[in-house]
């Protein structure tokens, strides 16, 4: 904006009176102007508005990559454990190993691999077995659970499946067909418990019928064709891995605070060498870090979410 | 530029807050159990002109303190925690007894551990708990004498005049009124003010006391540290249950203060006063005050106190723990205590159902009770300690007195009535002990066999017998098991000279009582044929014999009918009855069965684990006067008390549960052994043994066997030796309830009971509502699953009140329906009872359904859902409000911002483009602008 009139330099004179005779203007200065802070205002609501479409971005789109990209380490990791027999039969599964492979051609999953847990940060990873439960062809009961929106959602149309359909898992000990029984929600009679020797499969997730919103959970029974293999040692159930659970544990929330600050730090550096530097040179070495520490930020920020989402 | 700065200031300000919101999150989060702190101390001298000197040139910079503490949250009363220091300055004029307040606080830089009322911001001196008065007053008399807190530059100059903090009021004639005095009186949780100051002043706290305490001790630790600036410290943190003058609970905050004492800050110029200020004293008393406080010290880092109680440098001891320049250097960790089981009583009016019995049961009961009261849809239970046997009792026959009995055996002869076991937790007993080493340190290690304990409990060693008067029957015997061959043979590490306090070493502290802990531990004796043999009488490789009172087979001229042992006992009978003639010091055993003075067996299972966490001999063998010490009458026996650290011989029997809640150390057991009976070993060779750990444990499930006829399950002591690392101590508790003649009411809130422990209950940790740690959780995994799920069925039966046990495997008896069916089960839901989800088929895995079922089916406050097993379950699911509302409210956000960003940045533009070449092109457009536009937006020219 433009310097009023009545110049300071002019008030610091001190030499000489000027004895002014023309009219002077006595109309009152302006009030400072408002649109430096309306500008900066409204890019912190462009930036808030950036991480909201980011995290829209992440949870229906980029989430998927990581899943991707995990589920092909360990459809490697398994194949060669299932080569050689060293796959797991029973407790105690480290948290996070394969476990199984599942095919569920009605909702087009082909391999996936089930990894051990149902914490978010397991779910990340793939469909996870429940722990407290069997482990799938075995007697008994054992429930995957699996996430229907974000990375990847391999149990997004859980809910669609019909009576009869097929479901496969492959175990260490052997392949095992499934028949859904049905599909339920809140509300819906719970079957009867299986009989010994019998073996029956739950797959877990949450609705997702609704636009955007899914609250509820939806379950799949599904018997075993055939003889299961006996049960074998159960680990104990993990509250931690209950459905809809979210993971505030002080370790993934001091994670996050890490990830926070490496995100701050790399944007303070980026802006730093933005002006001290290359503005080419910031953009080409800074949006990769940038990238990254935020990827970093959406997969620990992610586990807070429910783990069926 | 000032954009983007302003783009920069935006998205860091976003980022930080986002990071500080995290950071915020965390403590709310369960936060890890161990704590470290750390703090930088230092003592200054200052010199006549205001400025400081370090007192110790060779630490200019201080001292780097790290203090960790092993436990924080959940805590309960007397649970010790480890607390370790590093970086301190070492302690001299060491003493033997750092937790008796008066001794302990004249070594010379001691490391200083109180708990005290209050949070970091608000504890203070006053609200921190000592024993002694001496703690906590200084008095000086004479004109001459420049008592070392006056000097403290640290103060503030009220603290340093004559006379600081004294008591209100007229004083008693007795408390003579001294030239100087510095009180610090003790504020309790109730408001009331302790002064103290010794004989003839004020009273004490009701738990204080200026004498050495024989029972539990004093919780001040004043902590001893090494030459390399490290200690460690166990610490009793007391609650309002043990130390109501304190009054720690899980709504009073208290913390533990951690003071690294460094010494006094001398300012004997007081420059640190305002000058002018009469506090200030003469020229000839300041270099007086110079001598007392900038004091050389009197002791060597680590060396021993001279005994003589006066020649310590009071300005670098623990007695001014309180002062400014040592309170300045306090850590404070604050502390987090459980809800305790006597809240259920102020948040609860419901009167609790009593269950009566076990002992095994006091630790587990005491995390699950405030569940059951501070839980909407639970009723409170109590757990009363009884013996098992009474327990029994009380709940047979047709009109039993009491509505749950909690027992680990079956009854001899049966219950008379229908009453069903169920299992409601999986523990044991341990022995407990706390010895030390040759070079000190506790000792973490000890193997035992049943001969060694069958020889603790048959008064077969002599104690201090050998050495006052012969007993010709034990001539030949060791004086304590420190002294027998067997003991080094199975423990080679462990120091082979008689500790300072024979008789702890001579017995095992049991109980006096009846209780099935004895009963176990005495099968277990029973069924080794080592020990087995050496009862019979023949004396073990080294020649001890048994002593003849508990010999098994009955020496030649003893009548059957006499007191003998036969085993197993449901308590353990004193039977030697050889007694001292009683002169001198021995008046006041004379007459009584001196063996059994040294066994001293006790009533209350607390007693016991308070006797080994702090090292209490308990051997009633000392005489007490009580008031004139010529008076023979006048002398009673007390126990020997405390042992110094470094010579600490203790070893009891107590519950599993015990071990972890007091910090105890668990001896293991033998479990086989490929030795002759008649073979003298020197080492464990040939020897297996099991200690109480979740292997030992897992592995001796398996040597549990359903007894039909019984209607329990029975540990088989005949084949341990053939289940690899099985922990012979292994006993189930069980919930003896009636079937039939409870009131629906009572039926209801027994049957809630067993299905919490049959399922919530069982997970394991330290937590309210969770099995204590020392428990094994029941189940499948553990090889409980069957267990579990028929405590599940007898909750079914307990509400029906049908007067069934159910057989312990196989399926669960149907319980006939009582209301009409609800709504048709489905297809796949089959008719047999076993079918309710939350209750898996006996001898399955126990696998569980996945969907959440109400797991409590008897807590359902109408009887007819339970009634009702052949009716579906529904599912019931979860719901996630995160999940329903969390992305449509950010696209919503995010679409508001994205608006009021663009009005924001283009807003006034394009109301001024629209005002341009409004009237012409846009008249609507520039309407709505000016009507709803941005007040910016109105602004004219």
């Amino acid at each position: 904006m433009s310097a009023p009139t009545t110049d300071a330099s002019q008030l610091a004179e001190p030499a000489r009176t000027t004895v002014r005779v023309e009219p002077v203007d006595v109309t009152p200065l302006p009030r400072p102007d408002g649109t430096q802070l309306r500008l900066g205002l409204s890019h912190v609501l462009f930036t808030l508005v950036g991480l909201i479409a980011w995290l829209f971005l992440y949870v229906y789109v980029l989430s998927g990559f990581s899943q991707g990209h995990v589920q092909q380490q360990l459809y490697g990791q398994l194949r060669e454990q299932l080569a050689e027999g060293t796959a797991p039969t029973g407790a105690p599964i480290a948290a996070g190993a394969p476990v199984a492979l599942l095919d569920v051609p009605a909702l087009g999953l082909h391999h996936v691999v089930v990894v051990e847990g149902t914490r978010p940060a397991q779910l990340q990873d793939g469909p996870g077995h429940k722990l407290g439960g069997v482990l799938p062809g075995q007697a008994g009961v054992s429930t995957l659970m699996g996430r229907a929106v974000s990375h990847g959602a391999p149990f997004r149309h859980l809910g669609s499946l019909k009576p009869g359909a097929a479901i496969t898992v492959t175990t260490a000990e052997g392949t095992f067909a499934y028949r859904v029984d049905d599909v339920r929600t809140k509300g819906d009679p719970v079957p009867a418990a299986p009989a010994a020797g019998v073996g029956r499969l739950v797959l877990v997730s949450a609705d997702s019928s609704g636009w955007l919103a899914h609250p509820q959970t939806v379950y799949v029974d599904a018997s075993l064709q055939g003889a299961a293999q006996p049960a074998s040692d159960v680990s104990a159930s993990d509250p931690g891995g209950a459905a809809m659970a979210r993971d505030t544990s002080a370790g993934t929330l001091a994670i996050l605070a890490i990830a926070l600050e490496l995100l701050v730090g790399a944007l303070v550096a980026f802006t730093w060498a933005r002006h001290r530097w290359s503005r080419l040179g910031a953009w080409i070495a800074g949006v990769p870090v940038l990238l990254a520490a935020l990827w970093l930020v959406s997969i620990v920020a992610s586990r807070l979410l429910p783990n069926l989402i | 530029m000032r954009r983007r700065w302003s783009v920069l200031a935006a998205v860091g300000a976003v980022l930080v807050a986002t990071a500080l919101i995290g950071f915020a999150l965390v403590p709310s989060a369960q936060a890890s159990d161990t704590a470290t702190f750390t703090k930088t101390v230092n003592r200054v001298f200052y010199n006549a002109d205001g400025t400081t000197t370090p007192a110790d040139p060779d630490h200019p910079d201080g001292y780097h303190v790290k203090v960790t503490v092993s436990a924080t949250q959940n805590l309960r009363g007397n649970q010790p925690i480890t607390v370790s220091w590093s970086g301190a300055h070492p302690t001299g004029g060491i003493v033997n007894d750092p937790n008796y307040g008066y001794d302990g606080s004249e070594q010379e830089y001691p490391f200083v551990l109180m708990e005290c009322r209050g949070t970091a911001t608000t504890v203070r001196p006053e609200t921190c708990w000592t024993q002694t008065s001496a703690e906590r007053v200084q008095t000086a008399g004479t004109v001459t004498s420049a008592p070392v807190w006056r000097a403290d530059g640290a103060a503030k100059s009220a603290d340093r005049a004559a006379q600081v903090d004294q008591p209100p009021g007229n004083r008693p004639a007795t408390c003579t009124v001294q030239r100087f005095e510095r009180w610090l009186p003790l504020v309790a949780a109730s408001g009331t003010t302790y002064y103290g100051g010794g004989v003839g002043c004020y009273d004490l706290a009701p738990e204080g006391s200026d004498e050495p305490t024989t029972g539990v001790p004093d919780n001040t630790t004043y902590g001893i540290t090494g030459t390399d600036g490290k200690g460690t410290a166990q610490f009793a943190v007391w609650t309002a249950d043990e130390n109501a003058t304190l009054g720690c609970s899980s709504t009073v905050a208290c913390s533990l203060v951690a003071i690294p004492v460094t010494g006094v800050d001398c300012d004997p110029d007081f420059t640190q006063v305002q000058p002018g200020d009469p506090i200030i004293p003469t020229a000839a008393q300041q270099a007086r005050y110079a001598s007392t406080c900038e004091k050389a010290d009197s002791y060597q880092p680590g060396q021993r106190a001279d005994g003589s109680g006066a020649n310590f440098n009071l300005a670098t001891s623990g007695r001014l723990w309180w002062s400014a320049s040592n309170w300045a250097n306090r850590i404070v960790v604050p502390l987090n205590f459980a809800v305790s089981g006597s809240t259920c009583s102020l948040v609860n009016n419901d009167a609790p159902l009593l269950a009566y019995g076990s002992i095994l049961m006091t630790d587990i009961a005491a995390q699950w009770q405030p569940t059951f009261c501070t839980t909407s849809g639970y009723r409170p239970f109590l757990h009363v300690q009884a013996t098992d046997t009474q327990a029994r009792s009380l709940v047979s026959g047709d009109n039993p007195a009491i509505k749950v009995g909690l027992s680990s055996l079956p009854p001899d002869d049966g219950f008379g009535a229908p009453v069903a076991q169920a299992p409601v937790a999986m523990t044991g007993f341990a022995i407990a002990y706390n010895i030390d080493g040759a070079d000190g340190q506790p000792i973490t290690d000890l193997r035992l066999n049943a001969r060694l304990l069958a020889k603790l409990l048959t008064e077969s060693y002599n104690g201090d017998l050998q050495g006052r008067t012969a007993y010709p029957t034990l001539a030949g015997n060791p004086r304590t098991i420190f002294a027998d061959p067997e003991f080094h043979a199975l423990n080679p590490g462990v120091d082979t000279s008689i500790p300072g306090v024979a008789n702890a070493a001579a017995a095992l502290i049991s109980l006096s009582s009846d209780s099935d802990m004895l009963t176990a531990l005495s099968s277990y004796i029973a069924a080794d044929p080592d020990a087995r043999k050496w009862l019979d009488g023949v004396p073990d490789p080294w020649g001890m014999v048994v002593n003849p009172h508990y010999q098994l087979d009955l020496p030649a001229g003893q009548d059957a009918s006499d007191p003998h042992l036969s085993l197993p006992v449901t308590s353990w009978p004193l039977l030697d009855d050889f007694a001292l003639d009683g002169t001198g010091s021995n008046a006041c055993v004379k007459g009584v069965p001196y063996l059994a003075q040294i066994a001293h067996p006790l009533s209350q299972i607390s007693t016991i684990e308070e006797d080994i966490e702090f090292a209490l001999s308990n051997s009633q063998t000392t005489c007490q006067t009580i008031t004139d010490a010529n008076d023979p009458s006048q002398l009673v026996p007390k126990t020997e008390g405390q042992q110094p650290v470094g010579h600490r011989f203790v070893i009891g029997v107590v519950p599993l549960t015990a071990v972890d809640r007091y910090g105890l150390r668990p001896a293991a057991l033998e479990t086989s052994s490929n030795v002759g009976p008649q073979t003298k070993f020197t080492d464990a060779a040939g020897k297996t043994f099991a200690s109480p750990d979740t292997a030992g444990l897992k592995a001796a499930v398996k040597l549990l066997s359903p007894d039909t006829d019984a209607g329990a399950w029975t540990f088989d002591y005949n084949e341990i030796d053939s289940q690899t690392g099985a922990y012979p101590g292994l006993m189930p508790i069980y919930a003896d309830v009636p079937t039939s003649g409870l009131s629906s009411d009572d039926a209801a809130r027994v049957a809630q009971l067993l299905t919490f422990a049959a399922g919530r209950g069982q997970t394991p940790g330290t937590a309210n509502g969770q099995l204590a740690p020392g428990a094994l959780p029941l189940t499948a995994g553990n090889g409980l699953g069957t267990e579990a799920a028929y405590t599940l069925c007898v909750a079914r039966q307990v509400k029906a009140q049908t007067g069934v046990v159910p057989p312990l495997t196989g399926t669960c008896p149907a319980v006939p329906t009582k209301a009409k069916p609800t709504k048709s089960a489905s297809a796949s839901s089959s008719s047999t009872p076993s079918s309710v989800a939350s209750t898996p088929p006996a001898g399955s895995t126990g696998a569980v359904v996945a969907p959440p079922v109400p797991s409590a089916a008897a807590s359902a406050p109408a009887p007819t859902e339970v009634a009702t097993t052949s009716a579906a379950v529904k599912t019931v699911g979860a719901y996630s409000g995160l999940g329903r509302w969390g992305l449509p409210i950010t696209l919503i956000v995010g679409l508001l911002l994205l608006v009021a960003g663009l009005a924001l940045r283009w807003g006034a533009e394009a109301w001024a483009a629209a005002k341009v070449v409004g009237p012409r092109t846009g008249p609507w457009l520039s309407s709505t602008w000016a009507r709803y536009g941005p007040a910016r937006g109105r602004r004219r020219g």
